[in-house]
């Protein structure tokens, strides 16, 4: 057949099957605008009763919160779609009376149950459910999803644990930072959420982790100041095979070293080290805020990588009167001059 | 008895259900309160009869709420307390708005009885 008589025999057919997918889609989107329509003419008269309730001007024995638990049928479903709706816009007590409305229509319930549903998709708003209403009696159940087989599910679960705030999630998260879909930052957040009490779990996972939980523990332990660390941070910058690893501990050791640690951070600066480390260690040198960091300072002003350099000089200005005074002393230094002209013209005291 | 007239709150936000949540809750604690969509609804308003307080969100479409802040500060005949409102919360975003003029700052998930307060505030009025 010439490609002439194709067209002729099957444009009819496309053309016809492009027609069907249009109406298709213009259909959907006519049938869920006017189901969104009907709900909202549905939830329309309890509207004033959710935002007394949503806005903490419910009377003190709570008549409100009992008259909207009382709706049932179809506007039931539709009140609940507005209160979650709702839910992300508000917090406190509101937020908590709205959390009690779903919770007495049995939604938080039904969340716990889809959560092991066969649909990831179903899934996932489960649990987006449970950490939007802080349900912490969801801890079980979103610790469990973050080792789904869905990537999107496990990348959620870590954001209900965060938000939920219980540290017995702590291990978990990290344990599961080996598979992918879940974001470091989103696992970084989630941890700062569940407080002081995951600092066991980072230990472990400083360890033991993958190096991806390895690399966020390093990171938490840093900024929490964490100093039980240091060992552990010693270690990864002395032995891990993995850059990022090494580089995120010895950041955290510029902020919870202590002096035994310096000797470490300087080897890191070594030139046969990736420019990478040497930079973050030169950094954490500045940072860790000792004397005994200066001459260690004072050599990498004169290195061939200009940004080692430059982080030195930063570094000496950060460290004081005797590290302003280094800085001073070798102004002949490119790096050492523009930083001190920097400081000048900043209004930095040198 | 002459009753003290009620301030009149202007809220600008293009989420119909922070609208309703801030006029209800503003409302309920004494003031008359004008609700719009959008930031070039929020200038006329402004324009044509400037509120005594105005409650604004940054995102919106048309205006922002900082060009509507901008502008409303370039227009010196009237100073109008402004209170920004605002899902953006990393300190950059506060320190922009305070920069162009807010006098307060609120950051969303919010809670409403907070709300009532910072306005309060701006106004210079006791708190209930």
């Amino acid at each position: 057949m010439t490609i002439g008589g194709f067209v002729a025999v099957a444009g009819p057919g496309l053309a016809a099957a492009s027609l069907l997918m249009a109406c298709a889609i213009v259909g959907l989107k006519l049938h869920r605008t006017l189901r969104e329509r009907a709900g909202e003419r549905r939830v329309a008269p309890l509207r004033a009763a959710v935002l007394l309730v949503a806005t903490g001007e419910d009377t003190d024995d709570g008549a409100m919160l009992a008259t909207l638990a009382g709706v049932r049928g179809r506007a039931r479903r539709d009140l609940d779609d507005l209160v979650v709706r709702l839910l992300g816009k508000v917090r406190g007590e509101a937020a908590e009376q709205l959390v009690d409305l779903l919770r007495t229509h049995g939604v938080l319930d039904r969340a716990a149950r889809d959560a092991t549903s066969w649909s990831a998709v179903r899934r996932e708003r489960a649990l987006h459910l449970i950490g939007r209403c802080r349900d912490w009696r969801g801890t079980d159940v979103a610790i469990a999803a973050l080792e789904d087989r869905s990537p999107r599910v496990r990348a959620q679960a870590a954001r209900t644990v965060g938000r939920i705030g219980d540290p017995r999630a702590a291990r978990p998260l990290l344990h599961a930072l080996r598979l992918e879909g879940i974001h470091v930052g989103d696992a970084a957040e989630a941890l700062v959420g569940l407080g002081h009490d995951a600092g066991e779990a980072l230990l472990w996972a400083l360890a033991e982790g993958s190096p991806r939980a390895r690399t966020v523990a390093a990171h938490l332990c840093g900024v929490g100041g964490v100093r039980a660390a240091a060992p552990l941070l010693v270690e990864l910058v002395e032995q891990d095979d993995d850059l990022t690893v090494a580089s995120a501990a010895v950041t955290a050791l510029g902020k919870v070293g202590r002096p035994q640690d310096v000797g470490a951070i300087a080897a890191a600066t070594v030139h046969f080290h990736p420019q990478q480390l040497r930079r973050a260690a030169t950094q954490a040198l500045g940072e860790i805020g000792l004397a005994q960091a200066v001459p260690v300072l004072v050599r990498l002003l004169a290195d061939p990588t200009s940004q080692v350099a430059e982080a030195a000089a930063r570094s000496l200005l950060g460290l004081g009167a005797v590290g302003r005074a280094a800085l001073v002393g070798h102004a002949h230094l490119p790096a050492a001059g523009a930083e001190l002209t920097h400081a000048r013209l900043t209004g930095v005291a040198v | 008895m002459d009753t003290l007239p009620r301030p009149r709150v202007l809220v600008a936000d293009d989420d119909a259900d922070i609208r309703d949540l801030v006029e209800f809750k503003l409302q309920q604690a004494g003031y008359d309160v004008v609700c719009v969509g959008d930031g070039l609804e929020a200038w006329d308003v402004f324009v044509s009869d400037p509120p005594h307080a105005m409650v604004l969100d940054v995102m919106m479409p048309g205006l922002s709420g900082i060009d509507v802040l901008l502008k409303i500060r370039e227009h010196q005949q009237v100073h109008v307390p402004v209170l920004m409102l605002s899902a953006r919360a990393r300190d950059v975003d506060v320190d922009a708005g305070f920069a162009v003029g807010a006098d307060d700052y609120v950051v969303k998930p919010f809670s409403p009885r907070e709300l009532v307060h910072r306005v309060n505030g701006i106004l210079g009025r006791p708190r209930r």
